[in-house]
C-alpha cells in the first residue's frame, strides 16, 4: 500500500530555475491494487514514482508504504518495500554481471547482504524456475553475461527479478518505452501475468494512454505537478482513448496548445 | 638471469601481486581511482616494522598493519562519501597525509629489521635457506589471499560490490547501500597493499618511507598487463591475471636490469620497463592482426 | 589460447635475453647499488672506480664493475640487489642507506661494503662500529654539522637564526637535522626547518623561509642535492648566504661548504673492497666515518652578498673560488 500526503516536490528551490513538480499531491494506492500513471512531459509522473522510490527528495509531506513512514530514508533503504523496474533496460541491469549474478543481487534486495555464497545450487535451481516463467529460453543462458540480452529481454529479466524478494509493491517507470512495439506488447503482457501471479501493488507510469487503460484497475492523469483526474472501475472500463483525451482537455483550465501525449 | 635472481624476482612479483589485487578491487571492480596505495603500502611497512621493533609477535604486528592500511581506505572513502571530495582527490589527500603520519610512526623515515623476528624466523631458524622461506610463506600467503578476495567477491556481499562499480543506481534500487560498499572495498584494498608492505618489509629487512612511490603504477600496470594477457571476465582468471601480471612486470625490470649488453645505462631502467611493459601488451594484438591479414589474404585464392 | 600463446612468446623472450647477458665471468667482480642518481653519489661511485684503478683494479682488464640505479625506488633497490646476489660478485657496494639495506638482506655470505650512509647503526647494517659481526661494513658520511655551525658563527657575525631545507623522507637528513638543531641550541641559535618531499619542492620551501633566516644550511640530502641551484637562486634573491654539507655546492653558488668531497669518500670506499678482495675478513674492517674535511669558499658570491671571509678562514680553506 502506498499513502502519498501533501507531497510538495520543487527542483532548485530560491533560483531562477525553481520548478514546483509535484503541487500539494496526495494519494493512497490500496494494497493488490494496480495503478497508472499518465501525463504529457514534465507534468511530474517520474517525479511521483520518485518520491515513493526514494529517488526524488520532498520538499512537504509524507511518504508511507505499507503503512511504515518513509519519508526521510533513502533508495536503499526504501528497497525493502519496493521493486522498481526503469525505463532503460542498462538501468535495471548490471551489465557485466551474468543473468543470474543480477538475479542473486536481486534475491536479496532490502536483505543483509553476507559471506554466503551468491550462487548456490539451490538457488540456481530457484533462478532457473523463475526465468523460466518468460519462456523465451533464458533458462539455458543463465551464467550468460546479461549484457549480451537485448534491450526487451533484460526489461524480461527485470520483471522476474523484482518478483525475488518477498516484497509487494512494484514501481514501473515507462518500462517499455525504450522498446520496439512488439517487444514493448510482450514486457506488457508479462507485466500483467506477473502482477497477478505475485498479486502486486503497482504503480506503472506510461506515455501511452491506450496502455495506461490496457492495463491495471485504475489511472490517474497528472498535470504541472498535479493529479487533474483519477478514474477506477465501471467509470474507466467505458474509456477510450479519445474519452482519456476529452477529460484532459476538460479538466485543464488553458489551451492544450502542443500536446506531447501519444495516443498509441 | 641466475636461480638466485629468478627466485628473488618471483618472490617480489608476489608481494607486489597483493598491491595488484588492492588495485583490481578499486580500478576494476569499484570503479574507484584509488591512489591511497601509495601512502598504504609504506605504512604497512612502517606499521609492522615498528611494532616488531617494539617487541610485537611478527604475525600481530603483520595484522595491525593490514588494519592500518584499512583505515587508509576508510579516510579515503569517507572524504569521497560523507565530504563528497571527488574520488581521485580525496586519495592523493590521504596519500600525502599518510607520507607524514608513516614518519610519525617509525619516529624516523627508516627502520631497520636486520636481525630482528620476523614472520620467516622460526622457518629460518628450522635451517631452510631464507631465500626459499621467505618465497614459500609469501606464496602461502598470496594464494590465502586472492582465495578470500575470490570467495568474498562470489559471496551476496561481494556481488554487491562487483555491481556497485558498474550501476550504482540498480545497486541502490535493490537496496544495497553504495557507501557502505565503497568503504569496505577501499578498507579491504588498502588493507591488502598494507599487508604486502609489510612482507616487503620483513623479507628485506628495513621498512623505508619512500618506498611507497609509485605503488599505484606498478599496482596498475600489474592489473592491466596481466588481464591483457589473461583475459576473461570470470573472478578466478581476473584475480590469477593481476598476480600474474606483477609477476610479468617484476621479470621485465628484472630483464631490464640485465640488459647492460645493449650499450644501456643505468638510468634507462624505467624506459626499458616501460618499453617491455608496452611491448607485452601489444605482442598479443599484433599477433591477431597479423593472424587476420593472413587469412584476408587467402580469401582470394579459395575463392 | 591466442593470449595464453602471446604470453609464453614473451615470457621466452625475456628469459632467453636474461641468459644472453650474464656475460663471461672475470676475475674480480665488484657490484655497485646506488640508490639515485644525482652528483655527489655519482662522484662517489667515480672515485670508487678510480681508487680501484689506482690500486691496480681496472676495469675491463682484471676488474668487472656492475652498476645499477634503482631510481629512488626502494623495491627496484630489492630487486637490484637480489639480481646482484645471483651474479656471485666478489664485493657488493650499496650507496646509500637503503640500497645498503637491500644488499644486508639479500645475503650472509658475500661482503657488502655500504659508503654514503650517514647513519649505519641506526640502519642495522652493524651491531658494533668497531667490530662488524656479519658480512657488512663501510663508510659513513656522517656530516661534521657541529664545524659547519662554528663555521655559519664566522660568516654570519651575531648569528641568530639558520634555515635547514631537508627531506623529512630521507634517514640521511633527519639525523643531520637533528643534529643541526641540538647543536645550535646549545648556542643559542634558533633554527627554521621547511620540509622538501621532492627536489621540485626544494625552491618553495626555501621561498618559504629565506626571508625569516640569516644563512641557509644545505644538508647532505639527496633531494636538496638534485635541486641545489633552485635553494642558492632563492638565497640570492633575498640576499643570504648557503652553507652546505658538501664541498659540490660551492660550484653551485654556496658561499662556503666544509665537507666531503665525495669523489674522495669513493676513492676511500675503494680502499675498503682491495682489502676484502685481498681476503681481509670483514670483522676486521671496523666502520669509518669518511675523513678528508675540506673546506670550500665562494669568493665571488661572498662579494656580491657583502661578505668577507676572515682572513684565518680563508688561509684554511684548501679550495677557493
Amino acid at each position: 500500500m502506498i499513502d502519498l500526503k501533501d507531497i510538495d516536490v520543487i527542483f532548485n528551490p530560491g533560483t531562477v530555475l525553481e520548478n514546483k513538480a509535484l503541487r500539494n499531491v496526495s494519494l493512497t494506492v490500496p494494497e493488490g491494487q494496480f495503478l497508472t500513471v499518465i501525463g504529457s512531459n514534465g507534468a511530474g509522473k517520474s517525479t511521483l514514482l520518485g518520491a515513493v522510490s526514494g529517488e526524488t527528495p520532498i520538499f512537504q509531506g509524507t511518504v508511507k508504504i505499507d503503512g511504515l513512514e518513509v519519508t526521510k530514508l533513502g533508495v536503499h533503504q526504501r528497497a525493502k518495500l519496493a521493486a522498481r523496474v526503469f525505463q532503460n533496460p542498462l538501468a535495471g541491469t548490471c551489465a557485466s554481471l551474468s543473468i543470474e549474478e543480477n538475479m542473486a543481487l536481486a534475491f536479496k534486495r532490502g536483505r543483509r547482504r553476507g559471506w554466503r555464497l551468491a550462487l548456490s545450487s539451490k538457488r540456481r535451481r530457484f533462478f532457473r524456475d523463475r526465468i523460466a516463467i518468460l519462456g523465451i529460453g533464458l533458462e539455458d543462458r543463465l551464467s550468460d553475461s546479461i549484457g549480451l540480452l537485448s534491450g526487451g529481454q533484460r526489461q524480461a529479466v527485470s520483471l522476474v527479478m523484482a518478483t525475488l524478494s518477498d516484497s509487494h509493491l512494484l514501481l514501473l517507470d515507462e518500462h517499455t518505452a525504450a522498446l520496439d512495439p512488439r517487444m514493448a506488447t510482450f514486457i506488457l503482457e508479462l507485466t500483467n501475468t506477473v502482477v497477478k501471479e505475485f498479486s502486486l501493488t503497482v504503480m506503472m507510469v506510461t506515455h501511452s494512454m491506450k496502455d495506461a487503460l490496457a492495463s491495471g484497475e485504475r489511472t490517474i492523469m497528472l498535470h504541472e505537478g498535479k493529479i487533474i483526474f483519477d478514474v477506477a472501475g465501471r467509470e474507466r472500463q467505458k474509456m477510450d482513448v479519445s474519452n482519456l483525451l476529452e477529460l484532459f482537455n476538460q479538466a485543464r483550465d488553458e489551451d492544450l496548445g502542443d500536446d506531447s501525449l501519444l495516443l498509441g | 638471469m641466475s636461480l638466485f635472481a629468478f627466485l628473488g624476482t618471483l618472490e617480489i612479483g608476489l608481494i607486489y601481486g597483493l598491491v595488484a589485487l588492492g588495485v583490481y578491487l578499486t580500478f576494476r571492480i569499484l570503479d574507484f581511482p584509488d591512489l591511497t596505495v601509495d601512502g598504504s603500502f609504506p605504512m604497512g611497512g612502517a606499521v609492522a616494522a615498528t611494532a616488531i621493533v617494539a617487541g610485537i609477535n611478527p604475525w600481530v604486528a603483520t595484522i595491525l598493519a593490514t588494519f592500518s592500511g584499512a583505515f587508509c581506505g576508510l579516510v579515503t572513502a569517507f572524504l569521497a562519501v560523507r565530504c563528497g571530495i571527488l574520488h581521485l582527490l580525496a586519495s592523493i589527500l590521504t596519500m600525502i597525509a599518510a607520507f607524514s603520519v608513516n614518519i610519525r610512526i617509525m619516529g624516523r623515515p627508516n627502520i631497520a629489521l636486520l636481525g630482528e623476528p620476523t614472520i620467516f624466523s622460526p622457518f629460518e631458524s628450522l635451517g631452510f635457506d631464507p631465500l626459499h622461506v621467505h618465497l614459500g610463506v609469501i606464496f602461502i600467503l598470496v594464494v590465502c589471499s586472492s582465495l578470500f578476495v575470490i570467495r568474498l567477491l562470489s559471496s551476496d556481499f561481494g556481488l554487491g560490490l562487483r555491481a556497485t562499480g558498474v550501476n550504482s543506481q540498480m545497486v541502490a534500487a535493490q537496496g544495497g547501500n553504495i557507501g557502505l560498499f565503497t568503504y569496505f572495498g577501499l578498507a579491504l584494498s588498502n588493507g591488502l597493499v598494507a599487508f604486502s608492505g609489510a612482507l616487503f618489509a620483513q623479507s628485506n629487512s628495513f621498512a623505508d618511507v619512500t618506498s611507497g612511490v609509485g605503488t599505484i603504477v606498478v599496482g596498475l600496470a600489474a592489473v592491466i598487463l596481466g588481464q591483457t594477457l589473461l583475459s576473461g571476465t570470470r573472478i578466478w582468471v581476473a584475480v590469477s591475471a593481476v598476480i600474474l601480471g606483477s609477476i610479468l612486470y617484476r621479470l621485465s625490470v628484472a630483464f631490464a636490469l640485465s640488459s647492460g649488453m645493449f650499450g644501456l645505462q643505468a638510468s634507462d631502467l624505467n624506459l626499458i620497463t616501460a618499453v617491455l611493459v608496452a611491448l607485452a601488451l601489444v605482442i598479443p594484438k599484433m599477433k591477431n592482426t597479423v593472424q587476420c591479414k593472413m587469412m584476408s589474404g587467402r580469401l582470394p585464392d579459395s575463392d | 589460447m591466442k593470449r595464453i600463446n602471446g604470453m609464453s612468446l614473451f615470457c621466452a623472450a625475456v628469459l632467453l635475453c636474461m641468459t644472453a647477458a650474464t656475460s663471461l665471468a672475470q676475475s674480480y667482480k665488484v657490484a655497485v647499488s646506488q640508490i639515485v642518481e644525482h652528483p655527489a653519489l655519482d662522484a662517489t661511485r667515480q672515485g670508487l672506480l678510480d681508487g680501484l684503478k689506482a690500486k691496480g683494479y681496472e676495469e675491463g682488464k682484471n676488474l668487472k664493475f656492475i652498476y645499477q640505479t634503482a631510481q629512488g625506488n626502494p623495491a627496484i633497490a630489492v630487486q637490484i640487489a637480489k639480481q646482484f646476489v645471483g651474479e656471485k660478485p666478489n664485493v657488493l657496494v650499496g650507496i646509500a642507506t637503503p640500497t645498503a639495506q637491500a644488499l644486508a638482506a639479500s645475503t650472509r655470505s658475500i661482503p657488502v661494503i655500504f659508503t654514503a650512509v650517514t647513519d649505519p647503526f641506526g640502519a642495522k647494517l652493524v651491531k658494533n662500529l668497531a667490530h662488524p659481526e656479519g658480512n657488512v661494513t663501510g663508510l659513513s658520511d656522517l656530516s661534521p654539522v657541529v664545524q659547519h655551525v662554528e663555521l655559519m658563527q664566522e660568516i654570519v657575525p651575531e648569528l641568530r637564526t639558520i634555515g635547514v631545507v631537508f627531506n623529512p623522507g630521507e634517514a640521511n637528513a633527519v639525523a643531520l637535522v637533528d643534529l643541526l638543531k641540538k647543536t645550535a641550541m646549545s648556542k643559542g641559535i634558533q633554527v627554521v626547518e621547511a620540509s622538501a618531499l621532492k627536489s621540485a619542492d626544494v625552491q618553495g620551501a626555501a621561498r618559504i623561509i629565506a626571508s625569516k633566516v640569516q644563512v641557509i644550511y644545505a644538508p647532505t640530502d639527496n633531494t636538496v642535492a638534485s635541486a641545489i641551484d633552485a635553494l642558492v637562486g632563492v638565497a640570492n634573491q633575498v640576499k643570504i648566504p648557503v652553507v652546505g654539507g658538501s664541498t659540490s655546492f660551492v660550484k653551485n653558488g654556496a658561499v662556503a661548504s666544509l665537507g666531503f668531497d665525495y669523489y674522495q669518500v669513493g676513492v676511500q670506499t675503494a680502499e675498503y673492497v682491495e682489502a676484502v678482495l685481498k681476503g681481509t675478513p670483514v670483522s676486521e674492517l671496523p666502520v669509518k666515518f669518511a675523513r678528508g674535511s675540506d673546506l670550500f669558499l665562494n669568493q665571488k658570491v661572498a662579494k656580491r652578498l657583502g661578505i668577507t671571509f676572515p682572513d684565518a678562514m680563508l688561509k684554511r680553506a684548501t679550495n677557493l673560488k
